[in-house]
Order: structure tokens, then C-alpha cells, then sequence
């Protein structure tokens, strides 16, 4: 287990080079230099000293690949630049923000995982019937939502006509230290987020259960006579799982997409929110720093689900050995 | 042969369940939006201070919004951006991601590495943060969001093509070819390249309802379309300004046309999938 997950952390490597080279790219490529993108039309009134001064303290007139390693060390320190509009370090802007994003898409996985299990082994357990086809429909419609729209008519309905939950922020004024009253606030951005990724996923647990239950084992368990319920959840669940695993990893990035939209529109301070405000104040450090974050989280997160699916099937991880022998012997 | 394969194809097309009603719907909103300026009752951008946010009535089919602009003829006029950037930044992506797959499957060895390395590294970011970021750099117009919108659309395509070159390339008939001394640029366009398209054809369409909801996302969150220009995903953002007053039709019906848009391009993906694999039809029939 631990030879196949060292072997899946080498793996990601490269992809993390890749979006770290994106994210350097993008502030190079940003109207000229960081220097210009940093004082604007200021920059053309100054003397060509100062101008010069400016760029050699940025590190601007070392060749490009020096300037990306000296980025990319101090990068892997934690050290990511300071923003431009405020001066803070971008490392303490996002560490500040990241618990809230974390725990919206935690919530927001777990409630989708759940509701599109049950709902999808349903649909394939009473196929063809009314359950059927309505979730069907359903997991179509909410496929083709976009979440922020889904976002802008739940605050019409629950905040504004309802008034039942509030529309905005993590807390109410002067009770931010009220736990219920977070919740309360997590309350509409979670669901929305999970209910407009619910439909891919609802679709896949079906399909996937069907499948499994079109096996021989399946047969052969009900001739046994064991209680079908008991099938469905030992047998055909457990087997259906680890498809399932690799669907949920490999569309957790649109996940994290969908998520910092939905953020936006309930302007909750995560990084989501952030990363849109960085790239309309065109602040480039802040702007390169969530992109790595972004980029760190889905390739966590896509680790996360090869090693559970290798722990729901053990002959993931045997594979890679017997290849091995194969050659060797 | 072909030819019958080819009018079987567009028989099983509209044969399938929903594919006619999609294709229908299609068809009904291009027309729409060519003849925007005959259909439309009102300027899409005149606004009129006089009827701010009017709930809809006779004069205004669909209500006003925040600054007193007629929705329904903002809805035609945006379906010409949507349905532009929509198909344009797909068509643009699929013949870079067709590109490239060749590339990548034609030479193999370091370039096929890089390029496929490359590939996963982008298909890691969210679509949204990529195109926030590249947007970030370039100026706001129509053409700027289809080529950043396409920018983050060709890796599956890419990895699709790669996927499909490197096993046609075994086939049999290509070998064949191959032995008989046809040169490697008329096997790529004459063997390879149509066999791949029915996959990437597929895949198109699916990119088609992504394109149009990242253009929604990207013009909601301010960022994509100029604020001038009518697209739904604009229209969406005076609905967010005005939701707390509750004028619910300024949010609903932007969103509906992007909803009924991407639904009718995704049926249609669906048919186009069954028609081209007739086997897949017969097993979910079976």
C-alpha cells in the first residue's frame, strides 16, 4: 500500500510542475512584466533608472528559467509574494480564507456522495419505474444547471420570499463566535454546490449498479436465496464503488470550479471568492497563488481517490507488481 | 455501403427519443437569433428610466430589468453570443485538441510525453479558474472569451484523438495500408482521421453546453463579455443586483434559456452518441 501511494505522489509531481510553470507564465505574460502590471502607466513617466532600479529589484533582468527557479523555491517555502493591492502576503490572505473553502466542499462532497448513492441505487434497483425516470430527468436538468443561477433563485426563494435562511457571509453581525449560526449559513451553499454536481453523479451510480447487477454472482446470490436488500448493499455496492471512486476523483475539479462560483454569488470569504477577485483587480501574485492552491487541491484530491480505490480493490495496488515480476521473471 | 451507414445515421438520429425535440429546439433558437432584430419588440440596450424593473406585462413580454431594458429582446440578442462563443470556441478546440492528439500520437517518445504532461497539468485546474486567469490577461471582447474559452477546452479532445490514434494505428487495414507503401500523411487524413471522428464528434457536443455555461459564468462574474453587449450570463448580473427586491423575472429567464440551451445540446450529444454506435442502442434496448 505504501510502495502504491509513494508511486501515485511521484506520478503527480509533474502535473504540479505543470500548473506551477502556468501560474508563472501567467504573471510573465501579464501586459509586459510584473514591473508594468505592478505601477501601470506610472511606470512610462519614471526615469529609465528608477525604471531599471524597479526591475532589478523584482529580479526582472535574470534570464527567464532562473527567475522561474528563484519563484518556484520560495514558492515551495510557503512564500508566494505580496498582493498587490494591499501588500499582504498572499500566503496569510489565503490561509486565512482556506478553512471556509475546505469545509464548504467537504460538506458539499460528502451530502453529494450520499444523496447520489442513494438516489442512483434506487433508480437501478426500481429501473424502469416512476423512481426511475424522474431521477433520470432530474439528473439531467441539474447536469445542464449552471450553480451560480441555481445560487441566485435559492437566495430568491428560501431568503428573499421565504426568509428562512440568510443570503450572504459566513455569520451574522456580532454572533461570528455562534456555531449554529455559521451553520445556518452554510446551510444554502452547501446544497446548492451539491445539488448542481448531483446529476453526472446519479447517472454514474446507476449505470455503474445496473452493471453489477447484471453479473453472474448477483444471479448466483439470489439463488441462493440471500435478502435482496443484503445483495444490493454487500454485493452490488461494494462493486460498483470503485468506478464510482475514480468518476468522483477525476470530476472533483469541476467540483472546485463550481464551488468558488457558488462562493461568489453567496459572497462567502473563501477562495473562490478570492480567486475572482484577484483576477478582476488583476492582482497577479494573489491570482497565481490560488491557482497553485486550485491546482494542489485537485491533485490531492484525485491521490485521495486512487488510494481509496486501491483500499476498496486490492488488486489495483498488485497490478503494478505483477507487471513487474512479469518482466523480471 | 458508407452511404447507407451514413443515412442509417441521421434515421437513428431522429429516431432517438429525445433527439428531434433537441435538434428542433436548436434549430428554433439560431433562427432566433439571426432574425433578432426583425423578432425583438424593443432596442436590446435603450434603456428607459421610466420602466425600471417592470414585472412582466403586455408592453414587455418578459418584464424589464434594473435599468429598464426589455428582457425578451435582450434574451434573442444574447442568444447570439451565447450560441457564437458556444460553437465558435468549440469549433476552434476541437481542431487544436484534433491537432495535437496527432502530433502527440504520430511522433511519440518525448513530444507525446510533454504535450500529454501538459495535458493533465491543465485538466487539473477547474475550467473556471483557468479562464478567470487567462481573462485576467487579455482585454474584455467576444473574441478574447472565444479564444480563452477554447484555450480550455482542447486537453480531452487531445487525449481523446491520442487515445484513438494509437489504437487505429494497430488496426489491421492500416497496416495494410501501410505495406503497400501509402504515404504517412495520406494514411493520417484518409485512414485515421474519420475513424476518430464519430469520438470526437461525441465530445463536441458535450464541450458545446460547457462552452456556453463557462461564457455564462465567466460574463456573470464580470469578466467575460463586455457589460454593453447583451449575453445571458450579463443579464444574470443585474438579477443579482436586484434579487433582495425580489424581481424574480430579471434571474429566471436568462437562466432558463441556458438551462433549456445546454439541455437541448446535451439530447442531442446523447442522440448523436446512440446514432453513431448503433450497438450501444441495440444493448440498451435489450
Amino acid at each position: 500500500m505504501l510502495l502504491f501511494f509513494v508511486r501515485r505522489l511521484m506520478a503527480s509531481i509533474p502535473v504540479l510542475f505543470v500548473i506551477s510553470l502556468c501560474a508563472f507564465f501567467l504573471i510573465h505574460s501579464a501586459h509586459g512584466d510584473p514591473a508594468i502590471a505592478m505601477y501601470g502607466n506610472q511606470l512610462e513617466r519614471m526615469r529609465p533608472e528608477d525604471q531599471m532600479r524597479i526591475r532589478s529589484n523584482l529580479g526582472l533582468n535574470e534570464p527567464l528559467p532562473v527567475q522561474y527557479g528563484k519563484w518556484l523555491s520560495q514558492a515551495v517555502q510557503g512564500e508566494l509574494g505580496r498582493s498587490y493591492l494591499d501588500g499582504r502576503q498572499v500566503s496569510e490572505i489565503i490561509a486565512a480564507r482556506l478553512p471556509n473553502t475546505l469545509i464548504l466542499t467537504t460538506l458539499a462532497s460528502i451530502l453529494m456522495i450520499i444523496l447520489s448513492v442513494i438516489i442512483g441505487m434506487i433508480a437501478a434497483v426500481k429501473q424502469y419505474t416512476w423512481f426511475d425516470y424522474l431521477s433520470t430527468c432530474f439528473a439531467f436538468i441539474f447536469y445542464s444547471i449552471p450553480s451560480f443561477w441555481l445560487a441566485l433563485l435559492a437566495i430568491l426563494i428560501f431568503s428573499v420570499y421565504l426568509g428562512w435562511l440568510p443570503s450572504t457571509g459566513i455569520s451574522s453581525i456580532g454572533r461570528e463566535a455562534d456555531l449554529v449560526d455559521r451553520l445556518v449559513h452554510l446551510i444554502m451553499p452547501t446544497i446548492v454546490l451539491a445539488v448542481s454536481h448531483i446529476g453526472g453523479y446519479i447517472r454514474f451510480v446507476r449505470s455503474s449498479i445496473l452493471e453489477v447487477l447484471s453479473q453472474d454472482y448477483i444471479l448466483t446470490a439470489h439463488a441462493k436465496g440471500l435478502w435482496p436488500a443484503y445483495i444490493y448493499y454487500a454485493h452490488a455496492l461494494r462493486n460498483a464503488l470503485i468506478p464510482f471512486i475514480t468518476y468522483a476523483g477525476m470530476s472533483f475539479s469541476s467540483l472546485i470550479g463550481g464551488g468558488y462560483l457558488v462562493e461568489t454569488v453567496f459572497s462567502y470569504p473563501g477562495i473562490g471568492q478570492l480567486t475572482v477577485h484577484a483576477a478582476a483587480t488583476r492582482d497577479y501574485p494573489l491570482l497565481m497563488g490560488t491557482i497553485l492552491l486550485t491546482g494542489i487541491f485537485v491533485v490531492l484530491g484525485n491521490l485521495a481517490a486512487d488510494v481509496c480505490c486501491a483500499w476498496a480493490d486490492p488488486r489495483i495496488q498488485v497490478e503494478g507488481v505483477e507487471r513487474r515480476i512479469g518482466t523480471y521473471g | 455501403m458508407a452511404d447507407a451507414i451514413r443515412t442509417g445515421f441521421w434515421l437513428r438520429l431522429w429516431r432517438h427519443k429525445f433527439g428531434h425535440w433537441s435538434m428542433a429546439i436548436l434549430v428554433l433558437l439560431v433562427l432566433l437569433a439571426i432574425a433578432a432584430p426583425v423578432i425583438a419588440p424593443h432596442n436590446p440596450v435603450d434603456t428607459d428610466l421610466s420602466a425600471v424593473s417592470q414585472p412582466p406585462s403586455i408592453l414587455h413580454m418578459l418584464g424589464t430589468d434594473e435599468l429598464g431594458r426589455d428582457i425578451f429582446s435582450r434574451l434573442l440578442y444574447g442568444a447570439r453570443v451565447s450560441l457564437t462563443v458556444g460553437f465558435g470556441a468549440v469549433l476552434l478546440s476541437t481542431v487544436v485538441g484534433v491537432l495535437l492528439g496527432f502530433i502527440s500520437g504520430y511522433f511519440g517518445g518525448i513530444i507525446d510525453n510533454v504535450l500529454m504532461r501538459f495535458v493533465d497539468g491543465l485538466l487539473s485546474l477547474p475550467t473556471i479558474v483557468l479562464v478567470l486567469a487567462l481573462q485576467a490577461l487579455g482585454d474584455q471582447n467576444i473574441w478574447n472569451v472565444v479564444l480563452v474559452i477554447a484555450f480550455a477546452n482542447w486537453m480531452q479532445t487531445a487525449r481523446l484523438v491520442r487515445t484513438e490514434f494509437l489504437s487505429i494505428k494497430q488496426k489491421p487495414f492500416v497496416k495494410a495500408a501501410v505495406t503497400t507503401g501509402t504515404k504517412d500523411s495520406n494514411i493520417m487524413l484518409r485512414y485515421i482521421l474519420p475513424n476518430c471522428m464519430p469520438s470526437v464528434i461525441v465530445l463536441a457536443t458535450i464541450n458545446v453546453g460547457h462552452a456556453i455555461i463557462t461564457e455564462a459564468a465567466l460574463s456573470f462574474l464580470g469578466l467575460g463579455i463586455p457589460p454593453h453587449l447583451p449575453s445571458w450570463g450579463n443579464m444574470l448580473i443585474g438579477g443579482q443586483r436586484s434579487i433582495l427586491l425580489g424581481n424574480w423575472w430579471i434571474t429566471l429567464f436568462p437562466g432558463l434559456m441556458i438551462i433549456s440551451t445546454v439541455l437541448a445540446v446535451n439530447f442531442v450529444g446523447d442522440a448523436v452518441r446512440d446514432a453513431l454506435d448503433p450497438l450501444s442502442m441495440y444493448k440498451k434496448s435489450s
